[in-house]
């Protein structure tokens, strides 16, 4: 069963002369719980195909399907709620609140729900990536990698049906981006999520179920695995 | 807590110092708007009060009453208190005869006696003259009535000018009576609270006739239902302005503030957007921001605004002496009404200002948010021109960046530019208004005598013993005996033909002469030093060689040498002459002007003094006789004003229809006034200075934070630390400068207005009261970027990475 489907999916940046194509055309099925990895060069639109599955970019023409439901067409709350309650975003700059510590970094999606913190799965998460330590530390008190792993505790609490991930292992050394690459895995295992992450490291793609390779904003590879 | 007020907490934590910029803001403009609640408040009710205390608390006065009508009025709802009182003809034991008002202890309380006490005849002066009693209360008058005689002490003598009571000239008594009969009655009706006006005039004509209505038209216009109708709504308006002022003020800071609270957590906006906020939640964020520092600068701000005007009222107390334009009298009292009125205007201002960054907020797209650069804004970036590289070539790359830093967002410009021009241009009119008060610009000119004794009787002589006390007296130098106005024909040659006012041509026995319509007055001996201390031209004693010889006074604004001495003519006071082109020389007389001197002429008019003899032919009355109705006192030594007012004093007070008026006395008491009133309004224009400034502060502090990652980048490339520093200072005088100028054009342009329009020109003071307080805001200007800049310094996280 396809989770997302894009269909002839095209955005423009800019108008007139200065107008930019990021993403010509691209059609895409994504089924539930699929490990997907994008591939492609800086600049090849990679990001912007994550945003508009994660609702947070329309596209200029075509449509995004989750679930069955063209979410561009939801109005502004539903898809704020969808956003919130299905995507777990991991951004390539981490975007942490620079005013919150990094247990109220991670709870976020689930306060701005008003939910209670499942405070076992809390602690697991925050053991597996190795931040016990730093749950009261602030974001300008953490490294870089530090802030990435925050970043993926994030996207995570609240389970998401998906995972969206900007490069979330760019930023560990190669111990850590095992793990936390595992982490994904079994999350989404558990949990019956998909996810699609971009990277630029060939033994993380090799891990997806599915290779999506993108060049000058079109696919021009999708290679499955299993 | 959930997490938007979590978040809104953390930011105002992180952002302290902007925090309580912010709330000073607020607690200033709320303090403003109380204070001047308060203020007009107080003013209001001081006015009521002293309304009432002259005129009554009755609003509506109804004469000839019927019992049906009573019946009436006492069954309407509307109608709190009625009072009656009956009148009667009596006969004083002189033979002359008056009204006696027998009013109910009700009436008595609504007229303004209620605070006389005891049983007996209230009187006025008039009376007591008429009857040749001294000025004091007990003694027994005896009065003859229609079916009884009165016999009743004097419980108070109350002033002649209550005109507004009997009627001018009218001498009359009143007494309190325990029943006045319904019937033939006067009817003093005061109404309920929120009684309305406007249907209880329409009741009233129903009820009786038109012309049996006197409404209390003083204490109706001191009501404050009066200032709702939509005429006078005009001037509650007019006295509202300086509220206008702050709430436009609190609306820049406050919007300034916020908008850019909102720039610079884009992309916090747009992350929190992106892990599924709500407009309406993002929305809620920035209104319990606001809400939250409201909650804190309201009350503070209301306690302060009537606290500190009574403060500020102690102090004038301990400072100033009380005088009639002093604003001491005033009772600061705490309104409700006022609290209610500061809470809602200054909340709307707030959350109005804020309603479009929270507008701007929640239009934040989850990925133009994160997008957004490091700084939180986004640079417009200017089209590239050839004007731009002449700039940057002559303005140097540190001054561009400056100035492109002050155009990344126009409306935070503007606003401040707005603030910091208003506040230019109120300091430089405040500063005008206030020294045309204090300097007397607005009041009496040095020929104005020092003191003016005025006789409201007109009949009583007076004059000799008051001119013979103040003769040769220490400090006194001239004086000027008045006497009634007597218009006159001053035919003189040659022809002059004038305008203002126009001369009209006469022939008298077929020779042509001007007529210069002016006044007739006699020569008085006691005139002579003022005379000759005002002479132009001839000697002022050469009047009695001859009958003919005159003296002309003329105005001291009037044009010289118009009469001259030797002119010939004649003079006569008959009112028929108006329509006449050609007289004979029998109706006139004949004079020749002796002297010409300067003179306080009301109108600006041309008087003729003549010897006694003349006046008698001229008007048929004995010139001799003839009773003064006035005297003009100038004063040698200013110095000496107080033991002349005090033997004054000592003269005129025992006698009846005096009045004196000094010139000394109220311009010290006009000019006390003014200073205390410009003492507030410059308080109230630092206020706003300082709200002003604290706009700016936060710009630059903002500017700053927003900007750290540029500035870590000039000092990466080698930018000195004092550079920097310069950069931003530049960028606080750029502000002061721009907003200076703009202000100084402004108040020029009105001043000019105000000049032009009375004929003066713009003299050296007037550039002072422009150019102070332009170096004002510029130093603001410099003094908030200092500010800025050691914010900066105080934060742990700047040091290393901005500066060093």
């Amino acid at each position: 069963m396809d989770i997302i489907q894009l269909e002839q999916v095209e955005k423009v940046y800019g108008t007139g002369e200065k107008a930019v194509a990021a993403l010509r055309g691209i059609t895409l099925s994504i089924s539930k719980g699929q490990f997907v990895a994008i591939l492609g060069a800086s600049g090849s639109g990679k990001s912007t195909l994550l945003h508009m599955m994660g609702g947070l970019e329309p596209p200029t023409s075509g449509t995004v399907y989750v679930e069955g439901e063209n979410i561009y067409r939801m109005p502004d709350d539903a898809l704020a709620i969808f956003r919130r309650r299905k995507v777990g975003i991991i951004f390539q700059a981490y975007n942490l609140v620079p005013m919150l510590n990094v247990e109220e970094n991670i709870h976020l999606p689930v306060l701005l729900d008003h939910e209670q913190v499942d405070q076992e799965y809390y602690q697991d998460i925050m053991e597996l990536l190795g931040i016990q330590s730093k749950r009261y530390a602030y974001p300008s008190e953490l490294s870089g990698g530090q802030q990435q792993r925050v970043s993926i505790a994030r996207a995570l609490i609240h389970r998401p049906s998906f995972i969206l991930a900007d490069e979330p292992t760019g930023n560990l050394d190669s111990k850590k981006s095992k793990e936390v690459l595992e982490l994904l895995r079994v999350s989404a295992k558990r949990y019956h999520q998909t996810l699609v992450m971009i990277t630029h490291d060939l033994s993380i793609a090799e891990q997806a179920d599915r290779v999506v390779t993108i060049e000058d904003g079109a696919i021009i590879s999708d290679i499955s695995y299993r | 807590m959930s997490v938007y007020k979590l978040l809104t907490h953390k930011y105002l934590r992180h952002h302290k110092r902007r925090t309580w910029y912010t709330i000073l803001g607020i607690v200033l403009s709320v303090a403003l708007i109380t204070s001047m609640g308060t203020f007009f408040m107080g003013l209001q009710q001081q006015s009521r009060v002293q309304t009432e205390q002259e005129v009554g608390t009755y609003h509506y006065l109804l004469t000839n009453s019927t019992p049906e009508m009573l019946e009436k009025l006492r069954a309407n709802p509307s109608i709190a208190r009625i009072g009656l009182m009956h009148t009667e003809q009596v006969q004083l034991p002189n033979g002359e005869k008056m009204v006696l008002h027998h009013m109910d202890p009700i009436a008595k309380q609504l007229l303004p006696f209620h605070q006389i006490t005891g049983d007996g005849l209230i009187v006025n002066k008039m009376l007591l003259y008429h009857l040749g009693l001294p000025i004091q209360t007990g003694e027994i008058i005896t009065l003859k009535g229609s079916k009884q005689e009165y016999k009743l002490p004097i419980a108070q003598v109350i002033a002649d000018d209550s005109h507004r009571l009997f009627g001018w000239d009218t001498i009359t008594a009143y007494r309190t009576v325990d029943y006045v009969e319904d019937n033939n009655a006067t009817v003093y009706l005061k109404l309920a609270n929120g009684a309305n006006l406007e249907r209880m005039d329409d009741y009233l004509r129903e009820l009786t006739s038109s012309s049996n209505i006197v409404a209390n038209t003083p204490l109706l216009a001191s009501l404050p239902s009066y200032y709702l109708k939509p005429v006078h709504f005009l001037n509650l308006l007019y006295f509202s302005f300086p509220v206008h002022i702050v709430v436009l003020m609190t609306f820049a800071f406050i919007y300034n503030t916020f908008q850019m609270s909102v720039v610079e957590r884009t992309r916090h906006i747009g992350l929190l957007r992106s892990l599924g906020a709500t407009k309406q939640q993002v929305r809620q964020m920035i209104f319990y921001e606001i809400q939250w520092v409201s909650m804190v600068g309201i009350p503070i701000g209301l306690l302060l605004g009537v606290y500190g005007l009574r403060l500020v009222a102690f102090i004038y107390r301990l400072c100033f002496e009380s005088g009639s334009y002093s604003i001491l009298h005033v009772n600061f009292t705490f309104s409700p009404l006022v609290i209610l009125f500061s809470v809602i205007v200054s909340g709307i201002a707030i959350y109005c200002s804020a309603w479009l960054p929270a507008r701007q907020a929640v239009h934040i797209a989850p990925m133009n948010g994160l997008r957004a650069v490091d700084q939180g804004m986004r640079v417009r970036r200017p089209a590239p021109n050839r004007l731009s590289d002449v700039c940057r070539r002559l303005l140097g790359i540190d001054n561009m960046l400056v100035l492109r830093s002050m155009r990344t967002s126009r409306k935070k410009f503007y606003m401040n530019i707005f603030s910091l021009t208003l506040s230019v241009f109120l300091f430089t009119i405040f500063t005008y208004l206030s020294s045309a008060v204090i300097l007397g610009n607005m009041g009496s000119t040095k020929q104005t005598a020092d003191f003016t004794v005025r006789n409201e009787l007109h009949s009583i002589r007076f004059i000799s013993d008051v001119t013979q006390a103040l003769k040769g007296m220490k400090g006194v130098g001239t004086i000027d005996v008045k006497d009634m106005d007597h218009s006159a024909h001053i035919l003189l040659q040659p022809i002059v033909k004038e305008e203002d006012p126009p001369h009209e041509e006469i022939q008298v026995d077929g020779k042509a002469y001007t007529d210069y319509r002016g006044r007739l007055s006699l020569f008085r001996e006691e005139n002579i030093p003022y005379y000759a201390a005002h002479v132009l031209e001839g000697k002022v004693q050469d009047i009695q060689e001859d009958v003919t010889h005159v003296i002309a006074v003329i105005g001291f604004n009037e044009s010289y040498p118009k009469i001259k001495v030797g002119d010939e003519g004649y003079l006569s006071a008959r009112q028929e002459l108006e329509s006449k082109s050609s007289i004979p020389g029998h109706d006139v007389v004949k004079i020749k002007i002796a002297a010409v001197v300067r003179g306080n002429q009301p109108g600006n008019l041309t008087s003729i003094i003549v010897q006694p003899d003349m006046y008698e032919r001229l008007t048929a009355q004995e010139g001799a006789l003839l009773v003064p109705i006035g005297m003009d006192i100038y004063l040698q030594d200013v110095g000496q004003e107080h033991t002349v007012y005090q033997v004054l004093k000592q003269k005129l007070e025992s006698r009846y229809g005096y009045v004196v008026d000094s010139k000394v006395n109220s311009e010290k008491d006009f000019s006390l006034g003014g200073l205390q009133i410009s003492i507030m309004l410059y308080g109230f224009v630092i206020a706003i200075v300082i709200i002003a400034s604290l706009n700016i502060v936060n710009t630059l502090v903002m500017n700053l934070w927003m900007r750290q990652k540029e500035f870590s980048l000039f000092r990466a490339m080698g930018l000195s630390q004092r550079r920097l520093q310069s950069m931003i200072v530049k960028e606080g005088l750029f502000y002061g400068m721009i907003s200076g100028g703009l202000g100084g054009l402004c108040s020029y342009g009105l001043l000019s207005l105000i000049y032009f329009s009375t004929g003066r020109s713009l003299d050296m003071w007037i550039w002072m009261m422009i150019l102070a307080p332009i170096c004002m805001v510029t130093g603001i200007g410099y003094v908030a970027a200092r500010i800025a800049i050691s914010s900066m310094k105080a934060k742990p996280n700047f040091q290393g990475r901005v500066y060093d």
